[in-house]
């Protein structure tokens, strides 16, 4: 029988063996039981009200980096649904980033189409890409396919450099109004917006973050969420199971691709030119960074994992500019070593050493499910 | 169900969230929004034999401001360089124009005005870190111009914007051509002699030395071996002097080795090494190692610094380049003013002995002489006003310039500071005179591609 202590006014759940999961576990909040859901739903309200006074109440540099933020994390979300969620180590989502960048600028600047219209594309053509290197990717697995990935990191630049008639080779390409004023206002805000520039740019962003974000989280929760944590686990077993690994598998390669991608047509927006530099090996691992450091596997640890990773270098001391990458890189260690499971990994442990008892076990993907020890009291 | 209550309450919420978004507000919400027209700068140039002066119009810019930047007592400036990373011996240049700065800021400055500059490191790889940073230097700090950024990629990534919001772009540290297009881009200037000028000095020279050479060419495959090849190729038109071949390298690679072979199997007896970083010692040594083999080698004045021509060791003898500025290790400029009054109050202002006979040091040195000559001419201290004293200096001649060579632009018609420069060729320890000083003044233009 329960603890009578965990009577929690839910009478499936004070009937329940106490081996069993609870099917909506609830929050110790100062000893009383409560629903996570309007609190989640609370504090996710005072963060977004905060993100969109940002361009309002910060400067046009802070605001500007603020959307390279987003980029970030909208490719590392990218990364996280096939890294974290599915198994498989990508060292090279740089490469569709550039694709999305590249693919986005060419058709505003070259063929002056809408940018919606190119971000879609760049989306599209992403996505494509993704499912061609998904396919040989499902025999080659851990290591092996971190390199692979890593090997076509590296190629992105060079094919970029090759093609320099398209691309503007290493001098890279800008869209500006003394030189294609056609489309210079790509952009820049309506005329009767009241927005400046970089205040518009935020929001379109922020509001594109948002919807990959929901996008993201309502995939991993379905059933195909679930299936593709299956795969990461144990493949064998899901497969016995039923699912489908392979069309999945790519599938997962072709939709993280498509974030990326549109991370990078999302930074074309935000800076509006491009240089093969931006897109090489660094970025590819910075976008895993963010992915490690915000949590592998959770919803929000892109976003939280991109906040650091932009954000770090500019809390360093920066009077020794030679300093600071290896600044950089002992902060990432030392946050690894206090916090594996990244910073909502850390959240998560301290929220779970705050209110242990009635707090059951994850629902998602974060971590295999194990009966809690904690209820069998 | 709860859920449902949850979501209604959720969208209430969030429309309230939106509201609030109009609320509060940045103090530059009531500066007028974009200029909103989408013509090409205001830049009215002018005929080259024209009496006017080249003028700059402030009428299409993103609003205006004439003097930010500027106190009764003080000028600041900022500055995006690599000071770190592989490229960071560039930051050199700073060391050299701060010294100098802090000499001239000691005796008064500029008409009673301490100039400064801010530098923010960029690494040079990223553009869009110098292009954040002189964001940075251009909103927050409210500097008044932007100076001597360092590379080409990363002056093509600011330009547009410091164009749009009428912010100068003075002294870019690059040799690219496109930092003299005052037709689109008025707000930015270079300061180094373009890739063009060393070509045709290089030409000229082998008209004279060597008429009938057969070029090969090893160039970076790229915007700057281009702003090589490009130019020699239209300055040998109506000469014996051909080119065999053309061997390209991609950036960040470091061995040539292959490609130097090509062109010795070419036939090639003149070598241009259009090449930067490591790949131009690579050069030297490659060319160095053939048997049977010894063409007139010339290196790109960005691989004649003492590091690279250093890393070069022996391999580097006898290679010319083209010299515009004196050489400290040079005994003939002992007993020079200029030489002496850079080594005197250079080690007093910073510069350690390696320093002071680093080559980017001098430019660095010189560069800042060009920013205080031009702040100091200009009729007032706006934006503007400097701007277009950048396009219109009258032919100074500064202490560390080879004797003859004169800093002078015209707008539209001669919009490069330096095109004189004289062959030297390397002896180990500095650039033999080989040439005499050849002056492109006003035709760099005629090269470019």
């Amino acid at each position: 029988m329960n603890d009578a202590t965990t009577s929690s006014g839910d009478p499936i759940a004070d009937v329940l063996p106490t081996f069993a999961v609870p099917l909506t576990p609830r929050w110790n909040v100062f000893g009383r039981s409560v629903q996570p859901a309007p609190i989640k739903a609370g504090i996710t309200l005072v963060l977004l009200v905060v993100a969109l006074q940002i361009p309002q109440q910060l400067g046009k540099s802070d605001v500007n980096l603020y959307s390279e933020v987003l980029c970030l994390a909208i490719a590392a979300m990218g990364v996280n649904l096939l890294t974290g969620f599915n198994g498989q180590i990508s060292v090279g989502h740089g490469a569709f980033y550039g694709i999305g960048a590249y693919t986005s600028f060419l058709l505003v600047s070259e063929q002056e189409w809408s940018f919606a219209a190119a971000a879609v594309a760049a989306a599209a053509l992403s996505f494509v890409v993704g499912l061609l290197v998904g396919l040989p990717a499902l025999r080659i697995k851990g290591l092996y396919l971190a390199i692979v990935t890593l090997a076509l990191a590296a190629l992105f630049p060079q094919i970029v450099i090759r093609f320099a008639d398209i691309t503007g080779g290493t001098s890279g390409s800008q869209i500006t109004r003394q030189e294609t004023p056609a489309v210079y206002d790509f952009n820049r805000p309506p005329a009767d917006s009241g927005l400046q520039p970089d205040q518009f740019r935020f929001y379109v962003i922020f509001v594109v973050a948002m919807v990959c974000l929901l996008l993201v989280r309502n995939l991993v929760r379905s059933r195909v969420g679930r299936a593709l944590v299956a795969t990461r686990d144990n493949e064998t077993a899901a497969e016995v199971v039923g699912v489908p690994l392979a069309r999945y598998k790519v599938l997962t390669f072709g939709v993280s691709a498509m974030l990326a991608g549109i991370g990078g047509a999302m930074q074309v927006f935000l800076n509006g030119s491009v240089n093969p530099s931006q897109f090489g090996i660094e970025l590819s691992i910075t976008i895993l960074v963010a992915v490690v450091v915000g949590g592998a596997a959770t919803i929000v640890g892109p976003l939280v994992g991109a906040f650091f990773v932009e954000m770090l270098p500019t809390w360093l001391p920066s009077d020794t500019p030679q300093a600071s990458p290896v600044l950089f890189g002992l902060s990432l260690v030392l946050l690894m070593r206090v916090a594996p499971g990244g910073v909502v990994g850390l959240a998560r442990r301290t929220w779970a050493r705050l209110s242990p008892r009635i707090n059951g076990p994850r629902r998602d993907g974060a971590s295999p499910p194990v009966p809690d020890d904690a209820a069998v009291t | 169900m709860q859920s449902k209550r949850t979501m209604k309450l959720s969208a209430v919420a969030l429309a309230l969230a939106l509201a609030t978004t109009a609320c509060g507000g940045r103090s530059d919400d009531n500066a007028s929004t974009d200029g909103g027209s989408s013509g090409t700068s205001g830049a009215s140039g002018t005929t080259p034999s024209g009496d006017e002066a080249f003028s700059i119009s402030t009428d299409d810019c993103d609003n205006y401001e004439a003097s930010t930047g500027v106190t009764d007592t003080e000028i600041l400036l900022g500055s995006s360089n690599p000071q770190s990373g592989l490229y960071a011996a560039y930051a050199e240049l700073a060391k050299g124009y701060n010294a100098f700065l802090a000499y001239k800021n000691a005796s008064g400055g500029v008409n009673d005005h301490q100039v400064t500059v801010k530098a923010l490191d960029d690494g040079y790889v990223d553009p869009a870190k110098s292009k954040s940073n002189v964001e940075t230097l251009v909103n927050d700090d409210q500097v008044f111009g932007i100076f001597n950024v360092v590379g080409t990629p990363n002056n093509l990534e600011i330009r547009g914007q410091l164009g749009t919001e009428c912010v100068p772009n003075l002294f870019a540290a690059t040799g690219a051509q496109q930092m003299g297009e005052p037709a689109t881009y008025p707000w930015t200037i270079g300061s180094i002699p373009t890739y063009a000028t060393e070509s045709a000095t290089f030409v000229t020279w082998l008209e004279d030395n060597k008429p009938d050479a057969k070029i090969g060419i090893v160039r970076q495959n790229d915007d700057f071996g281009e702003g090589y090849s490009l130019p020699l190729a239209k300055a040998i038109e109506g000469t014996d002097l051909t080119i065999v071949d053309e061997q390209t390298y991609n950036p960040g690679e470091a061995d040539v080795s292959s490609q130097v072979t090509a062109l010795k199997n070419a036939g090639a007896d003149t070598v241009l090494v259009a090449a930067s970083g490591l790949a131009c010692p690579n050069a030297l040594t490659s060319i160095k190692s053939q048997a049977d083999w010894n063409p007139t080698t010339y290196a790109s004045a960005t691989c004649a610094s003492k590091t690279l021509i250093g890393v070069s060791g022996p391999a580097a003898e006898g290679v010319l380049s083209a010299i515009y500025l004196k050489e400290p290790a040079n005994p003939e400029w002992a007993d020079d003013a200029g030489m002496q009054e850079y080594l005197t109050e250079g080690a007093k202002y910073g510069l350690s002995q390696d320093d002071l006979t680093n080559g980017a040091v001098v430019t660095g040195w010189n560069t800042g002489q060009m920013l205080t000559d031009t702040l100091g001419m200009a009729p007032e201290l706006t934006r503007q006003a400097v701007m277009q004293q950048a396009y219109n200096l009258p032919g100074i001649e500064l202490p560390m310039l080879l004797p003859g060579i004169t800093m002078t632009t015209d707008g539209t018609a001669d919009p490069y500071p330096i095109e004189s420069m004289r062959m030297g060729q390397w002896n180990g320890t500095f650039f033999d005179w080989v040439g005499e000083l050849t002056s492109f003044e006003g035709k760099t233009a005629d090269y470019v591609g």
